[in-house]
């Protein structure tokens, strides 16, 4: 096995604790930062796909979220003067006014975050209008809504109505997210851009839109 | 054909009178019904709808000297829960909680955790040592005396468990501490479930020996998409831990009834295995019920009810109608069916559709089993 293996290994067999030192070996190598970061993403990657498809559950996709954070924070001081130590973009994320459900959400930042997001976590029980009031403070590019209950997901229709009356909804996406979430129901009668019952899932969508955003 | 009688008899696999019917309604989709019918107690509205109180379930209480504080009494008044109830005994745990700001439409209100006492601990011995609630408090088994006295020949009385394992492990120790405890310290996690199992134990026996016909458990233990940890980390580290409390109510002749939401498909064969015998909600959004039947049928009782977070809010009548005759016609044959809502028919649900839903149920719900094509 390549030390490169090693590295997506270490992310897909969450070797939480031992991650540094694998880290530290392979810059050892002479592996650089960026290098080292594609295949811990390229791990995460994969623990992705494996928890869409059903063969890791959710625990195992939040620890090794965790992983790659540990990961993290030897990598990121390092990759600050080289190219590809930015951010992948920022997501506003909170579950909507009403809906205290907290698991998702953290999952779900602790997921991009490992992918080199940077997330702005507003809480739980947030007021549709504070969802647009801290986009811009901190010029997001997307905004994430956590909503577990059929009760609540109909609210991200009101962060919808806030960005259009304030000429604000062509500057975000926004998706929103939830154990119970029928997503072309949502997408039609919420007017959210996605909606997904899958964490991983979301996380693509959220990587694709940043991508398509960087090709403009 | 009593409630009870009803209900035994399908638990016993063989086909009762009709489908036992349930139905779990928020309080203002209650309200909104008995305004429909023109009706003015909830019992009236049961009977109205055709569901029967087939069971009773009882926890441990407070002691008898307790007196709710002030701020309790109105976390329960905005929460709907009971002061005395499984709910507010958070109290005595030592977890704390807020509740979540009011939505439009809805008379109660959400609440969330702010702390977990056992967060902090990095010992196994502070689990080991850490004092619990005393089951030898004077008046803790009052309520389960008053609820056997009450209800003995009319319901099967259940012995509330309830949170016993997984999910007060994490009430105590925090989500995602205790899933990484699972993943990467696994002694503690160990003692942390293994300190409830004894506590629960004795719970289990004392509730038992004062009447209750059997053991209840509230656990969640998936998403709609699927479990919250790798079924084999269950079989390991719950799936024994269950099976020691299951067999309090399995030695006396008693049943077991769990409840988890989500999708547990991985992990019914064990529950069966370990001897469950309802199974709650089944939940039909994630859920292969025809499946579940096909391969369980025989050994366990499927306790479902159509999909709260789709057909009922969403659908139509018409929609509703047709989810209600597909269950009826392919999971009530020979019995081991309970049906009504698969979870509580919140506030956003339209009348007609709980209506519709409980029409059908008492037109093709008696035996045998006869479903227009549909």
């Amino acid at each position: 096995m390549t030390t490169k293996d090693y590295l997506k290994q270490a992310i897909v067999e969450m070797k939480y604790e031992e991650v540094s030192s694998i880290v530290h070996a392979a810059l050892k190598t002479g592996l650089t930062p960026l290098v080292i970061l594609e295949n811990l993403r390229d791990g995460l990657g994969i623990v992705g796909d494996k928890y869409h498809n059903g063969e890791y559950f959710l625990s195992e996709l939040y620890m090794a979220a965790e992983t790659m954070k540990n990961a993290l924070q030897i990598i990121q001081p390092l990759l600050s003067d080289e190219k590809g130590g930015e951010s992948e973009g920022t997501v506003v994320i909170g579950s909507i006014e009403g809906d205290i459900h907290d698991f998702g959400k953290t999952i779900v930042s602790s997921l991009l975050t490992a992918a080199g997001f940077n997330i702005v976590d507003i809480g739980i029980d947030v007021p549709p209008p504070r969802f647009v009031d801290e986009a811009e403070r901190v010029k997001a590019d997307i905004i994430g809504i956590s909503a577990l209950l059929s009760t609540t997901q109909p609210s991200s229709k009101k962060v919808i109505e806030e960005l259009e009356s304030r000429g604000l909804r062509r500057k975000y996406k926004v998706i929103l997210g939830g154990t119970g979430v029928d997503a072309e129901m949502a997408v039609q009668r919420f007017g959210v851009d996605a909606a997904v019952f899958d964490g991983s899932e979301g996380v693509r969508i959220i990587k694709s839109w940043m991508e398509e955003k960087k090709r403009e | 054909m009593n409630p009870k009688e009803r209900l035994l008899t399908t638990l016993d696999h063989r086909e009762p009178d009709r489908i036992p019917l349930t139905a779990n309604l928020s309080l203002d989709t209650r309200m909104k019904l008995q305004d429909h019918y023109g009706i003015k107690t909830w019992k009236e509205l049961y009977e109205k709808l055709g569901v029967e109180s087939d069971r009773a379930g009882t926890g441990i209480g407070p002691p008898r000297d307790w007196k709710p504080k002030a701020d309790l009494l109105e976390f329960c008044r905005e929460a709907g829960y009971s002061p005395a109830g499984e709910y507010t005994s958070f109290e005595e745990w030592g977890v704390k909680r807020k509740l979540g700001s009011k939505v439009p439409g809805a008379t109660l209100r959400q609440f969330f955790f702010t702390y977990h006492p056992w967060e902090h601990f990095t010992e196994v011995s502070q689990v080991e040592q850490v004092e619990l609630p005393d089951l030898e408090a004077p008046g803790r088994f009052d309520q389960a005396k008053r609820t056997v006295e009450e209800f003995r020949d009319k319901r099967l009385i259940f012995g509330g468990l309830y949170h016993c394992q997984w999910t007060r492990a994490w009430e105590l120790r925090g989500m995602m501490t205790f899933m990484k405890d699972l993943h990467t310290n696994v002694s503690m996690a160990e003692a942390i479930v293994d300190r409830l199992n004894d506590y629960y134990f004795d719970v289990a026996d004392r509730l038992l020996d004062l009447g209750a016909e059997g053991l209840s458990f509230n656990e969640d233990w998936g998403n709609n998409k699927s479990m919250f940890i790798p079924p084999n980390m269950w079989r390991r580290i719950f799936k024994p831990r269950y099976k020691r409390l299951f067999d309090r109510a399995k030695r006396r002749g008693g049943f077991v009834q769990f409840h988890s939401d989500g999708n547990i498909t991985p992990i019914v064969g064990d529950l069966v295995e370990i001897g469950a015998d309802i199974l709650n909600p089944v939940q039909p959004e994630c859920m292969d019920q025809l499946e579940v039947k096909r391969k369980y049928g025989e050994k366990i009782t499927i306790d479902t009810g159509i999909s709260v977070q789709k057909t009922l809010p969403h659908g139509t009548v018409d929609d509703v109608k047709k989810e209600v005759l597909h269950a009826i016609e392919h999971l009530a044959p020979g019995g081991g069916f309970i049906y009504g809502t698969s979870h509580m028919a919140m506030y956003d649900v339209p009348v007609e559709n709980v209506v519709a839903l409980y029409d059908t149920c008492r037109k093709y719900g008696k035996y045998p089993i006869e479903i227009p094509h549909h």
